[in-house]
């Protein structure tokens, strides 16, 4: 076959639409366009909802200093997420696991650490779930609009892998909320902090990847609506 | 100088392989270039074809997938980097066709079953079958719809098939069918005679 010859419709199509594009900024761009965004999820919480009871009697490096680590390794995964969503520049999919489990480690340290420090056993067994649930809860409206921004910021490429790729910004937007809850929670105990805080994390990681691939799906569905696959076979 | 002339371009007239030439058109390209597009086609399709073909095997399909492979790059060119690999980012795009292709493909092969599978003695019982209720039926759908469902159902073409032989597009091809066996079934569940 000559590759030369454009086949007709795909000609007429490109024709028909061929406004000049602005092409999207480079990852390391968009994610600095996010640090507003860590930094509403790193004060905001305990600015919302009051610092932790025991926040003076924390060594300031596990207070401040582990929480901007945490937002520190969410933005990186972050910025993993937004490149991954860019054709041609996606990384391999065991880079992409290494970097998850970097980050379930990362969440799993800073928790233990903070619970080795100040052990904060609850006084009220019966308090576990009521005090889990409050902590979701109080996490939710800081992680749904991130969310829902950074599914914004990467339906705008074209994840190779949307699944994949939401569940890097699902996991990251999960641990950038925990570095502000861990200042607001003053429950460190690892059934608490890992049921419930980790809770979050996991659902911001399964939800991120379900948006992600519907995202993608509706967008696709869309441009078949629109006739866009039409010059297939023509 | 390209064909057309439709825009003065410094670009040379031979395949465009060099990196900073790729990235030069695909510059024009987002900025409106049909000529760039056409030239970019010409340096990437026989690229792409390799790398789709190998994906999918010597199949007809190969071709299907170059156009919709380009019609992304069309719809995405605003994803592509000014700087980055011109010939990465399209082969970043043709995974990601080939990935949904294979998705599709795998989702129908869940639901259908080729017809040259089924055994003989149910063709024998589909024999024996009262068609009256469903022709009636089918009697009373639009000659459109009627048509599109019997394409897809009785001649079991595929929605991309059908699209291309009514020349509309294969998601109305689907809604027309999913509308038309809604009102065949209901319209079965009535019984013959009830309007």
């Amino acid at each position: 076959m000559n590759e030369g010859n454009i086949p007709a419709s795909l000609l007429n199509h490109v024709r028909a639409d061929l406004q000049p594009v602005t092409p999207l900024p480079a990852p390391s761009r968009r994610l600095l366009a996010l640090v507003p965004l860590a930094l509403i999820l790193l004060f905001g919480p305990p600015i919302h909802w009051g610092w932790r009871e025991n926040f003076a009697l924390l060594p300031s490096w596990t207070t401040w200093g582990l929480s901007a680590l945490e937002s520190f390794g969410g933005a990186a995964l972050m910025g993993l997420a937004l490149r991954q969503a860019v054709p041609g520049l996606a990384v391999r999919t065991r880079w992409m696991g290494l970097a998850f489990a970097g980050a379930v480690l990362l969440f799993a340290s800073v928790s233990l650490t903070t619970a080795h420090m100040l052990p904060t056993p609850f006084e009220d067994a019966s308090s576990w779930s009521r005090i889990a649930w409050e902590c979701v809860f109080m996490e939710l409206p800081f992680a749904l609009p991130s969310l829902a921004i950074s599914a914004w910021l990467v339906a705008r490429a074209l994840p190779t892998r949307p699944a994949l790729t939401g569940c890097a910004y699902g996991l990251a937007v999960g641990l950038m909320t925990d570095a502000g809850m861990r200042l607001f929670c003053a429950v460190d105990q690892p059934s608490h902090v890992f049921a419930a805080h980790g809770g979050v994390i996991l659902s911001g990681a399964i939800g991120g990847a379900l948006i992600a691939t519907l995202i993608e799906r509706v967008k696709y569905r869309w441009l078949q609506m629109r006739g866009g696959l039409d010059a297939r076979g023509s | 100088m390209y064909h057309r002339g439709e825009k003065s371009l410094a670009v040379p007239m031979s395949e465009p392989n060099g990196t900073e030439a790729l990235d030069r058109l695909m510059r024009e390209y987002q900025q409106g270039s049909l000529a760039a597009f056409e030239a970019l086609y010409r340096a990437l399709a026989s690229r792409l074809r390799s790398f789709i073909r190998t994906r999918v095997g010597h199949d007809a399909r190969t071709s299907d997938l170059l156009q919709e492979a380009f019609l992304e790059i069309h719809r995405s060119r605003h994803t592509y980097l000014p700087g980055n690999s011109v010939v990465g980012w399209a082969f970043g795009i043709a995974q990601n066709v080939v990935l949904r292709h294979r998705h599709i493909e795998l989702r129908r092969a869940r639901y259908e079953v080729p017809t040259d599978t089924l055994e003989p003695e149910a063709e024998l019982r589909a024999a024996d079958l009262d068609f009256h209720p469903l022709q009636e039926a089918l009697s009373k759908l639009a000659p459109d719809s009627r048509a599109t469902w019997w394409m897809r159902h009785i001649e079991g073409l595929s929605f991309d098939a059908i699209a291309r032989r009514l020349g509309i597009a294969a998601a109305a091809v689907r809604l027309r069918c999913s509308r038309a066996s809604r009102a065949l079934r209901a319209a079965l569940e009535q019984g013959p005679g009830n309007e």
